[in-house]
């Protein structure tokens, strides 16, 4: 809201600048955004002479005290007499425009009037911004009270709905800086010839959505509003209309209590507050038609809606330009009740959005006095006798004791009485002191968000300064509890897998549908939203997969040569209503391993995707089981299964070649996508800290290679553990492996086996008797010959 | 003898290899060597001068063997470095390992987080992502048809579950689980249905609570003081009132813009201020919704990942944490 220090000031005395204000109020909870200057361009007042029609524009002869200028402008509704602000030609107005001389067949025009978007004071206006004809020609605007101001922007928490006003500013600042608050005068004169009764009644059907309903009724003239309201609507970022309009909403930016003025003339007999009924319409002001259903309160007439109920007004009821009396409404609605419709209607309104928080019930008589004294005296008012004040209850103030001690122990401080109840009366609170440690408060009306103890505590703070409060260190006696396993690994991996050279990714949980459904055929388990922000975020990701795949074609969109990445994050499964979250490791490599001056380029294969799940065995002291995969996203004879104890915890393995289309990716025979995920959940199940160290070998040990040929099927993984399960092996490298053989169904493979014995030195027979060993079990098992 | 003398140490001066010692060697201590041919004279000479002599040349002798000695090893040491440098290589040119990875700037500033805050004696909890109302909004205080349900624009999953628009959840479900004291961070990603250059529909939070009897809100301004000060340097930290539904009193943290140091600057939109974090007393309504004793109480606040890493490493468009391009991420391989 923004809001004018010139007008704030007549509400309570203020002796500092407008920045000063600004931090001050900002401190205390109601935060500024910014402090701006009104701007006026160097204009200057100018009084219309003559006005000579051409075409589209008119050519006018302006007085601006020292000569008298030709303009022209476009504005139809200028007449002789009337004034506004004038920029000589060679001035610059509002984003660095220039005014230029400019030539209209004769006329030349030697300057430009201003509308108030031209003056920054909203962002487009249908006309000139009309000057008071009091205004002196050629008085520089900057010296017209009006635009010597400063607009305060601040941004209201939705708790401090009784800020949300001159006036409630104006009661944080008088307890800031200890001042009075001065009421503007609110009298008037009735004619007593007219009487309310007469004309109108109130009924209210749902005294729980509205608590309270006031109406005065006056004869009025409907015209323009005089320049200071004008202006001070503009400042506060509200449109000028015609004086009726202009004047409720004046009421509602002073004192915070949205206002409503019927044209009485075109209400049937009386207004029945009622809940609407299904399918029933109105058209609002906005020129838009709403269908209402049973939960939403009305403002109806005899036959029909008449207002949203503290939402807005019904077009064909609202002040018009021949309006001759008006109802005026000033009511207290239920905030729940306002927040359902408003909602539910998507339609919000400086009305709703202060119903909605919550409105002074108190405050309605007064707002409708206000609104009649400036009505008398700005609208011709003749206002009738009497008034309607629909309520069943008084609104009291809610009463409660506070104790000092509890205050200063929440709060950490040591704030003496005095200085607590002296803020505490400048916020209205009442307080008063009832033994040595407690006083009672009572809460103003207004304000809906206090209600206990703690809220008085923030009271006192905020206004004494929490700057006054000191930092102290809490002592907490609480036992060391042991880490989270699963925090432990997923902390340990980034680590490890950084090191080895992959990036961490960190990816939307929301993803495509369509591309999840290449991954996970299972769409029951698949948790959808209902109000995705856009289409391709429609569902949680079952998978890392997807949003790395992602990544890798942006890269590549980048002109990225080498791509290896890695996420750790959630995935989530349906689970009923709910769902179940695990945690994942996804990774995905492509493009360029290694390129330098060392080796020749190589590209991303398999077996550095396998060096991942490798390390991950390492780091978590673990052994997977490969098992050919048959997931259909994933390369047939380049993919495996991750077994930990019998369960299927992820998998590694190429991208299937059909699936890289899908995100646009060049199929290159050399270059290919490498896809892993394994489940971390599983990992932190598995995986033990404590291991058994394993002894040193006590002698020298011995080592001997093996080469070997057998079937192409035959795993290597099965050879190597039928050596390992000798005692005198010690460890096994395969360090060759050749399957380009004349006899293209076997393959060649090539171990170096250390040997050792623990009691005495081998002797080189011992050797051959265990080598000659080991190959005749690799014969049995394997078929195996040696390599010739 | 004395010119013998004068002659070799004028040769053995220029002498820079092996093959010209063992030349000089032979020409002086050999068989015909100059040396050698001076012994031969021995036998011309008396008793008493072949005493002197004899003394005298085995002098030279001893002499000349030293010198070829101590030449010898100069040289040894001189060949052997030169070889050596005839094997220097580019010191310049690149290692073998070429990939290096980087952990991700968001996991990097929670793990620096996280840190300080276990240095202080605080747990790390984690929580769902995808919450129930319940506990997203209404055990914090947050009814239904709440205006404060408008600071924070929601994605549902139905009508009761929600992808949690904050970490705050967190603190309920580790409140019913255990009983007081309890003194834990909880880092998470968090959902808001919101996008443009400073939001992001999916974000990192931080939530931290602490619970005991007797807290103060004296206590939250210390232990965040000294965290701010911990993690951005020696920047002033002011606390100023704010809202938040499960909260009371509570507080909106600002630090010193650390781009300006202060004086205004677009980053803080002039203010000379930066706000980092929420904070407040645990509101009495959220504690009675779990049931705590009534002499308890504590504080809470949450902080904004991404808002930390930006201002901690100048990032300026939010939007380069999530599309995961490598060249941005390689930067954080420190
Ligand atoms: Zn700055």
């Amino acid at each position: 809201m923004r809001v004018s220090y010139r007008w704030l000031k007549e509400f309570v005395d203020i002796d500092i600048s407008a920045e000063e204000l600004a931090n001050k109020i900002t401190m205390a909870g109601l935060e500024v955004d910014s402090v701006d200057k009104i701007e006026t361009y160097k204009s200057i007042v100018g009084e219309i002479l003559e006005i000579q029609e051409k075409g589209s524009l008119y050519l006018t002869k302006v007085d601006v005290g020292d000569s008298v200028l030709n303009i022209a402008t476009a504005d139809k509704t200028i007449k002789i007499g009337d004034k506004f602000p004038v920029v000589k030609a060679g001035g610059v107005i509002k984003n660095d425009v220039k005014i230029e001389k400019r030539k209209f067949g004769d006329f030349v025009s030697e300057g430009m009037m201003l509308s108030a978007a031209e003056l920054g004071l909203e962002d487009s206006s249908s006309g000139l911004f009309r000057l008071d004809s009091s205004f002196k020609n050629g008085t520089n605007l900057s010296d017209i009270e009006e635009f010597d101001d400063y607009l305060i922007e601040i941004e209201f928490t939705p708790n401090r709905a009784d800020a949300l006003s001159i006036l409630g500013v104006a009661r944080d600042v008088r307890a800031l800086l200890k001042k009075d608050i001065k009421f503007p005068e609110d009298s008037f004169s009735v004619i007593s010839d007219k009487n309310i009764n007469n004309v109108i009644s109130v009924e209210i059907q749902n005294y729980d959505a509205c608590p309270r309903y006031t109406l005065f009724v006056a004869d009025v003239t409907v015209k323009e509003s005089p320049f200071f309201i004008r202006s001070r609507l503009l400042k506060s970022g509200i449109r000028p209309i015609n004086n009726i309009v202009d004047i409720t909403n004046y009421v509602l930016m002073a004192f915070g209590q949205p206002m409503h003025a019927f044209d009485l003339n075109r209400l049937n007999e009386k207004i029945v507050v009622r809940n609407a009924s299904k399918g029933e319409k109105i058209l609002a002001l906005d020129g838009r038609e709403y269908e209402l259903d049973e939960n939403m309160l009305i403002i109806a007439d005899s036959k029909e809606p008449i207002a949203i109920a503290g939402v807005m007004g019904g077009e064909n009821f609202s002040v018009m330009d021949d309006t001759k009396t008006i109802a005026l409404e000033s009511a207290f609605f239920d905030p729940v009740s306002v927040r359902l419709t408003a909602r539910k209607l998507k339609l919000h309104t400086d009305a709703s959005h202060r119903f909605e928080r919550g409105v002074d019930p108190n405050l309605c008589i007064k707002a409708n006095h206000y609104a009649l004294n400036l009505l008398e005296k700005y609208a011709d008012a003749k206002i009738y006798d009497g008034h309607i004040d629909a309520k069943k209850d008084e609104f009291k103030e809610k009463t409660f004791d506070v104790s000092f001690e509890n205050v200063n122990r929440l709060l950490g401080t040591n704030f003496d009485k005095k200085e607590m109840l002296e803020v505490l009366d400048y916020l209205n609170f009442k307080p008063k002191e009832l033994n040595d440690n407690t006083f009672s408060v009572s809460v103003p009306t207004y304000r809906f968000d206090i209600e206990m103890e703690a809220d008085i505590a923030e009271e006192v703070a905020r206004c004494i300064g929490y700057d006054k409060v000191p930092s102290t260190f809490p002592v907490v006696q609480t036992s060391f509890k042991p880490k989270k396993r699963i925090d432990e690994i997923k902390r340990q991996l980034t680590k490890t897998l950084a090191d080895y050279g992959l990036c961490e990714a960190v990816n939307y949980a929301f993803i495509d549908s369509n591309k999840l459904k290449l991954f996970n055929k299972n769409e029951n388990e698949f948790i959808y939203l209902k109000n995705p922000l856009i289409e391709g975020q429609d569902v949680m990701r079952t998978t890392l997969v997807c949003g790395l795949l992602d990544n890798l074609t942006f890269n590549i969109n980048k002109n990225a040569k080498s791509v290896a990445l890695f996420e750790i994050g959630r995935v989530f499964f349906k689970d009923n209503d709910y769902s179940k979250e695990l945690d994942k490791l996804g990774v995905v490599l492509w493009g360029v391993e290694s390129f330098n001056w060392h080796n020749k380029e190589r590209f991303y294969d398999f077996y550095d995707l396998k060096g991942v799940s490798e390390m991950v065995e390492k780091a978590f002291n673990l052994k997977f089981m490969y098992e050919r995969s048959n997931q259909a996203f994933l390369h047939p004879g380049r993919s495996a299964d991750l077994l930990l104890g019998g369960n299927n915890i992820g998998f590694i393995g190429e991208l299937h070649p059909d699936i890289y289309d899908l995100y646009d990716i060049k199929f290159d025979k050399k270059v290919r996508v490498l896809i892993a995920e394994i489940d971390l959940n599983a990992i932190a199940d598995y995986s033990s800290k404590i291991k058994m160290y394993e002894k040193l070998p006590k002698l020298p040990t011995v080592v001997r290679d093996l080469a070997i040929v057998v079937d192409k099927e035959v795993k290597a993984s099965n050879i190597q553990d039928v050596i390992e399960s000798f005692d005198s092996v010690y460890d096994v490298v395969l360090f060759d492996m050749y399957d380009k053989l004349e006899d293209s169904s076997i393959k060649s493979l090539a171990f170096r086996i250390v040997l050792k014995n623990d009691e005495k030195t081998f002797t080189d027979q011992e050797i051959d008797k265990i080598m000659d060993k080991i190959f005749s079990a690799l014969k049995e098992k394997f078929n195996a010959n040696l390599r010739g | 003898m004395h010119y013998i003398k004068k002659e070799f140490e004028e040769a053995i001066k220029n002498i820079d290899n092996n093959e010209a010692l063992k030349q000089l060697k032979a020409q002086f201590l050999g068989k015909k060597g100059r040396v050698t041919e001076l012994f031969k004279r021995i036998s011309d000479l008396g008793n008493e001068q072949k005493k002197e002599f004899g003394k005298n040349i085995n002098q030279l002798k001893s002499y000349i063997e030293n010198a070829i000695k101590e030449k010898q090893t100069q040289i040894n040491e001189f060949v052997k470095r030169k070889s050596l440098e005839e094997e220097s290589i580019d010191i310049t040119l690149p290692s073998r390992v070429s990939n290096f990875g980087a952990i991700h700037p968001i996991t990097k500033t929670i793990i620096e987080i996280e840190d300080i805050f276990k240095s202080m004696g605080f747990d790390v909890e984690t929580g769902y992502e995808i919450e129930y109302d319940k506990y997203n909004f209404e055990l914090l205080n947050i009814p239904k048809e709440h205006p404060a349900r408008d600071m924070q624009d929601t994605f549902y999953i139905n009508d009761n579950v929600v992808l949690r628009t904050h970490t705050s959840p967190t603190q309920v479900r580790v409140m019913q689980k255990k009983n007081p004291p309890v003194m834990f961070i909880s880092p998470g990603k968090v959902y808001r249905r919101d996008s443009d250059i400073t939001h992001s529909p999916m974000f990192h939070q931080i939530e931290g609570l602490l619970i005991d009897k007797d807290i103060h809100f004296s206590d939250l301004k210390g232990v965040l003081s000294e965290f701010l000060r911990m993690f951005f340097g020696d920047v002033p930290v002011r606390f100023r009132p704010s809202y938040f539904p499960f909260t009371e009193p509570s507080a909106e943290v600002d630090i010193g813009c650390i781009i300006c140091k202060g004086k205004g600057c677009r980053v803080c939109s002039h203010t000379g201020y930066l706000e980092v974090l929420g904070c407040g007393m645990v509101h009495p309504n959220v504690l009675r919704n779990v049931n705590y004793p009534k002499d308890y109480n504590g504080f809470a606040f949450g902080l904004g990942v991404e808002r930390f890493a930006m201002l901690k490493y100048g990032i300026d468009n939010i939007k380069l944490f999530f599309e995961n391009d490598v060249r941005f991420l390689k930067q954080f391989s420190f």
